[in-house]
């Protein structure tokens, strides 16, 4: 960022950066917590709480839908918490990610018994293209896609936004939906679902596969939040949200971020949604409903709106709850509702938020004090 | 023994020879007697070891005896404490130290199919204990794991993988109503664990996959047999915008013009939405006179309603699911002149049907009060405990070597002895491709909402045609 | 041709209970800015309530009579949902939280200890149970009451800025919750709500109406109509001042924590309205909210979220245009028609249909 001529030129434009290792806390611990999770198939360091015991198959794909979640939730995270911008299609772009892949992957058609091993009916075939090509072709087009959504942008705000953008994400959905009336070349299978070609990591079985496909998106989507909000995008972004009005006259023009947020979320959405697939081996277009942008607005408040952590540490409570309290069948959406009023009631900001709220606490205050008053610093 | 008999038999033969033979001279007649007093002591000394030998012989006979009853009984032994002896030791599910067998199944005990779930949990767990109070199969009892999917992908798939990794299942047993079943294929195919059950949507192409009663395709078509037999020309159709719906628009597309029927209409209905009005009057308009629907209970009777209302009469049927045919969760929410006549496909026996083996079910179900038993819906539990029968009596074929290779062998080579459950059409599965469809046919039953002879404030359901194949 | 009639009123009475429940939506974001996502569903415990009492193989009180006790109930039951859940989020006393908490955990202990024993309920208690004498155990359980009230007390964060996301949360939660609740309490069997005028039709030339369309259709409006008289009145002026501008509404005299109150329990028994009309018309079930509530949000949101009549008005239309182009092009297309007619209105004037909604900030 250039410096410009100010008629205070030794004041600077941002308060500096801290030095040593403090400055490179966030990658630092990042890469820390990342590593632990790449090894945890190997090393099931979590076989304690029985949900995500990663020594098997259970657990590996437990964790493999907190990254899948976690995923979106960093994309989701970057529109709606960072820049501000309720785009509620979330939904409708993970439907995306998981069919497209599904779809251009999935063999092509090929009936007759005796030449086809495995017979491939045309309710599950498709265009047989490699997953590593079909996935961030399909990640681009949903890009394209959310910035199309995310159009309304420009004239609509808050809860106008959120609806407008609620209904396209639906029509997605509902447009998946009716392919077989409407077009079939989209093999979409319409309303019963299609099998998910799962790729396989180098003999890896499906599950281990799906469990660092998830996580790369994870990674993936993570970095980028970092990058983006660290540098000027995130910065401009962030002043987009908090002073709109104020942007127009120095020459950022917010329809322009707000639409790059919008892209960035479908990629990350898009993303999420195909390793998601993987994961569950078959998709439907009832699993994209409303429903599921409720779970995605769940993960990311009880994590943290706006947050770093908040989508990965969402992610675990939710699946964690909704797995733990399985056996409690007709009262498990009891116990979650409750859990999650008592949960924002407490902690409004999300769990994200506890080392803020601690250290701004009045007796982590005093500590200071006390500290500072003994001349320890 | 017999040689004994054979001397014995020789030597009076001789002495009667002797005897016979002698001569008339004294001496002769002297040494004769002689002769023949010291055959007859050596008789009697043969007799009396004859005797004794058969008494040995006796003896050892006896130790015999007890030798092989003490084999049989060996035997017996080694097979109920060794349940499965025949089976590889590293078979899962197979506890042969306790004598058990662990098989898991995932039905929507809650969530919006949860009016299916719950009894269809239910006859899982009635057949269960059941077989187990009976002594188990081959010195085998049964532990069942159950779980709730909610009819959601992600937990169907997440109740599967526990089960074989964490609870360590032989095979899924009348895994039902859920159309995420195909999520769990990797799983179930890298694990080669077995699912036995109605699936859905069919697919025939899995080896671990067994479809033990018709599709919904089937049953459309059969539905559309009925009405060609009660001479509807017009047919129209009305389905969810989900594979329910395209399986009944499959069976009328297939069905209809084997009967030379004109498809007048085929509509369709938003999931969870009551709005029904467009689809009816659709068809109203379409004059059909035969009406296949594939909605859920209450979407029917919406429909039934609105037929009623127009003063429209076609013949309507629709799936068993569908229906809720033997139970009210359709007939029971409309209006009884609305709902007189609907029919129903049958994959299994009504509830109320005099055979002995829904009998026996029947006493059970009353006794029975653990999950699931407080459903109205019976007919969804006779479903699951007829499925669970059949699964049991396979079992019982194998004669204790439960290891998967044998048990797909004899689950395809059932077509030439299928299994015979009595509230069920024949079970005949065979090998692949295509031949894990093992249950074509299914019956049809009309609703007599007028007809109440038990009292009970609702209508009954009469079967009046028999299981049967689609026409070709 | 001959069906659009019967297709208009179809879409009209569906329309009804789009149109109320974003009216129910409308008067709760009106006072507290809150966009309750659990409303259709709080509706629906009061139809229960009201189908409970009636029915004849259960209560079997009148029909009117149950209805009217419904209705009682759903605005008790938004006051309280108020009073407890919401006040402490907009900046009020979380007192009654943290005391019915407290009270409710302590229930709740003393029903398990008499449906499992006192021995097992003590093994039931993580972390208390095997090891603790039963003494030292009852004495921890019963600690457990004013402990949860102290915890709440202290860490319910009371927050002086309405924040949409958590109290967007609390809906979501309580809508979770309220299904839960509905399935134990009723099961999950559908159920017929009978009224008086089921299944009642009278002809109008060629087209068949149901009387429940009719009911449906005239009580919709009847509400709306009394809705619009109520903002004109003393406490509807103060909720729309609330709405506008809090802190000098609150200046000049008026009770913030009241108006909410009353907001909740006018849109709850609003809820309950359409909801009781919607069962006893189709059938009631659990699933009945799930579809409503989004298009009780589309018809909202064509009202700009303050118009009463545009949001009645889009409520309408949106059922019109789904029945209409459902029946007269294809049943396939119906489900999209709210979605494309939320868009569109939206693209063309970004407020919603009303002329006096303002662009608002979030």
């Amino acid at each position: 960022m250039s410096t410009t001529e100010t008629s205070a030129p030794d004041r600077p434009l941002y308060p500096p950066k801290p030095g040593g290792w403090r400055r490179h806390q966030t990658f630092i611990s990042s890469f820390g917590i990342f590593a632990v999770l790449a090894v945890l198939p190997w090393f099931p360091l979590l076989a304690f709480t029985g949900t995500f015991d990663t020594g098997n198959d259970f657990g590996a794909g437990n964790m493999a839908f907190v990254f899948a979640f976690a995923a979106a939730a960093v994309g989701f995270n970057l529109l709606v918490g960072y820049s501000g911008t309720l785009g509620l299609a979330h939904a409708g772009l993970f439907a995306l990610g998981a069919y497209g892949t599904a779809i251009l992957t999935a063999p092509a058609e090929c009936l007759d018994f005796d030449t086809c091993d495995p017979v491939v009916r045309e309710a599950s075939s498709g265009y047989g293209w490699p997953f590593f090509v079909a996935l961030p072709l399909v990640c681009v087009a949903a890009a394209i896609i959310g910035i199309v959504v995310g159009f309304p942008a420009a004239r609509l705000k808050g809860f106008f936004l959120a609806i407008a953008t609620l209904a396209l994400g639906e029509l997605i959905v509902t447009i998946i939906r009716l392919d077989d009336d409407v077009w079939s070349g989209l093999k979409t299978n319409g309303g019963t679902g299609k099998q998910v070609p799962i790729f396989r990591f180098w003999g890896a079985g499906p599950v281990t596969s799906a469990y660092y496909m998830a996580l790369g998106a994870l990674i993936i989507t993570f970095i980028g939040y970092v990058i983006l909000t660290e540098r000027r995008l995130g910065r401009t972004l962030k002043a987009v949200r908090d002073t709109e009005i104020a942007t127009g006259p120095i020459g950022i023009s917010a329809t322009y971020y707000k639409l790059v947020a919008f892209g960035l979320a479908a990629f990350s959405a898009s993303l999420a949604g195909a390793a998601w697939a993987q994961n569950s081996a078959f998709v439907n277009p009832a699993s994209f409903r409303t429903r599921l942008l409720v779970f995605l607005l769940v993960v990311l408040i009880v994590g943290g709106l706006g947050r770093l952590w908040g989508p990965l540490i969402g992610a675990v409570f939710f699946v964690y709850l909704r797995q733990e309290l399985q056996s409690t069948q007709k009262l498990l959406f009891l116990l979650i509702g409750i859990a999650l009023i008592l949960t924002v009631l407490i902690l409004p900001d999300g769990f994200a938020s506890v080392p803020d709220r601690i250290r701004d606490s009045r007796w982590a205050q005093d500590l200071r004090k006390r500290f500072k008053s003994v001349g320890v610093k | 023994m017999s040689k004994f008999k054979w001397l014995i038999a020789m030597l009076c033969a001789l002495s009667l020879f002797a005897a016979a033979c002698g001569s008339d001279d004294a001496a002769v007649v002297e040494s004769a007697e002689e002769t023949a007093e010291e055959a007859e002591d050596a008789v009697d000394e043969a007799v009396e070891e004859a005797e004794e030998a058969v008494e040995e012989a006796d003896e050892a006979n006896e130790e015999a005896d007890e030798a092989v009853e003490e084999v049989e009984e060996a035997e017996e032994v080694a097979t109920v404490d060794g349940c499965g002896a025949n089976s590889p030791d590293d078979t899962p599910g197979l506890d042969k130290e306790a004598g058990t067998l662990t098989i898991g199944t995932s039905q929507p005990f809650t969530g919006r199919a949860s009016t299916a779930g719950e009894g269809l949990v239910g006859g899982v767990i009635l057949a269960v204990e059941d077989i187990n109070a009976r002594g188990g199969i081959d010195g085998c009892t049964f532990e069942l794991v159950w779980e709730d999917d909610r009819f959601e992908i992600e937990q169907m798939v997440t109740n599967v993988r526990k089960m074989i990794e964490e609870d360590g299942v032989w095979g899924f047993v009348a895994t039902a109503g859920s159309q995420a079943i195909p999520s769990t294929y990797p799983a179930i195919e890298g694990a080669g664990t077995p699912l036995w059950g109605p699936v859905s949507p069919a697919d025939q192409d899995i080896q671990q996959v067994y479809l033990t009663n018709s599709t919904r395709t089937e049953q459309g078509r059969i539905c559309i047999d009925y009405f060609a037999e009660q001479g509807v020309t017009k047919v129209a159709a009305i389905g969810q915008d989900n594979e329910l719906g395209v399986e009944a628009f499959n069976a009328i597309e297939i069905q209809a013009p084997i009967h030379g029927m004109e498809i007048v209409a085929q509509e369709e209905v938003e999931v969870l939405s009551d709005l029904v009005a467009p689809a009816v009057l659709a068809v109203i308009e379409s004059e059909a006179e035969g009406v296949l629907t594939a909605l859920d209970g209450t979407q029917n009777a919406l429909v039934m309603d609105q037929f009623f209302e127009a003063g429209f009469s076609p013949l309507m049927c629709s799936d068993q699911g569908s229906a809720g045919a033997g139970g009210q969760t359709a007939v029971g929410l409309a209006n009884p002149e609305a709902s007189d006549g609907y029919l129903g496909a049958l994959q299994g026996s009504l509830t109320d049907s005099a055979d002995p083996f829904v009998q026996n079910w029947a006493e059970l179900w009353e006794a029975y009060d653990g999950p699931g038993s407080e459903t109205p819906s019976l007919n969804f539990s006779l479903q699951t405990f007829s499925i669970a029968t059949a699964f049991f009596e396979l079992m019982d074929r194998l004669d204790g070597n439960y290891a998967y290779d044998n048990f797909h062998a004899a689950a395809e080579t059932l077509g030439d002895n299928p299994i015979l459950v009595p509230s069920m059409p024949p079970i005949a599965c065979g090998p692949l491709p295509g031949g894990h469809s093992c249950a074509a046919g299914a019956g049809i039953a009309v609703y007599n909402a007028f007809e109440d002879p038990d009292g009970d404030g609702a209508g009954t359901w009469v079967q009046v045609r028999d299981f049967q194949a689609p026409a070709n | 041709m001959d069906q659009l009639l019967q297709q208009i009123v179809a879409g009209l009475e569906a329309g009804s209970y789009y149109s109320l429940i974003g009216l129910a939506i409308v008067v709760i974001m009106k006072s507290t800015d809150v966009p309750n996502f659990a409303m259709a569903e709080m509706g629906l415990v009061a139809a229960y309530v009201a189908w409970w009492l009636s029915d004849d193989a259960e209560v079997g009180l009148p029909f009117a009579l149950a209805i009217i006790i419904g209705l009682v109930f759903a605005a008790a039951f938004g006051a309280v949902t108020q009073f407890l859940l919401v006040r402490p989020l907009t900046g009020l006393s979380n007192q009654p939280l943290a005391v019915f908490s407290s009270l409710a955990f302590g229930f709740v202990m003393i029903d398990q200890i008499r449906e499992r024993g006192l021995p097992a309920f003590i093994d039931w208690i993580p972390g208390l149970g095997g090891g603790y004498p039963t003494p030292i155990a009852v004495l921890l359980s019963i600690a457990l009451v004013p402990i949860s009230y102290f915890i709440l007390r202290k860490w319910v964060k009371k927050l002086d800025v309405i924040d949409h996301f958590p109290l967007l949360l609390l809906t979501i939660g309580l809508n979770f919750a309220l299904g839960s609740i509905i399935e134990n309490l009723w099961s999950s069997t559908p159920q017929r709500f009978e009224a008086p005028w089921s299944g009642e039709t009278f002809n109008v030339g060629d087209t068949r109406i149901g009387v429940d369309q009719l009911i449906s259709i005239s009580m919709g409006a009847a509400i709306a109509l009394i809705l619009a008289a109520f903002f004109r009145s003393k406490w509807g002026v103060r909720m729309r001042a609330i709405a506008e501008d809090g802190s000098t509404a609150r200046m000049l005299g008026i009770n913030a924590g009241a108006v909410s109150l009353i907001a909740w329990a006018l849109g709850t028994s609003v809820a309950g309205a359409a909801m009781i009309l919607n069962t006893s018309s189709t059938v009631l079930e659990l699933g009945s909210a799930e579809g409503l509530i989004l298009k009780g949000f589309i018809a909202a949101v064509l009202g700009g979220f303050v118009s009463l009549p545009g949001t009645f008005a889009g409520g309408l239309i949106v059922g019109v245009a789904e029945a209409v182009v459902g029946g007269q092009i294809s049943t396939s297309l119906q489900p999209t028609m709210a979605l494309l007619i939320v868009v569109a209105v939206l693209l063309i004037s970004p407020g919603g249909l009303s002329r006096e909604a303002k662009l608002r900030e979030v």
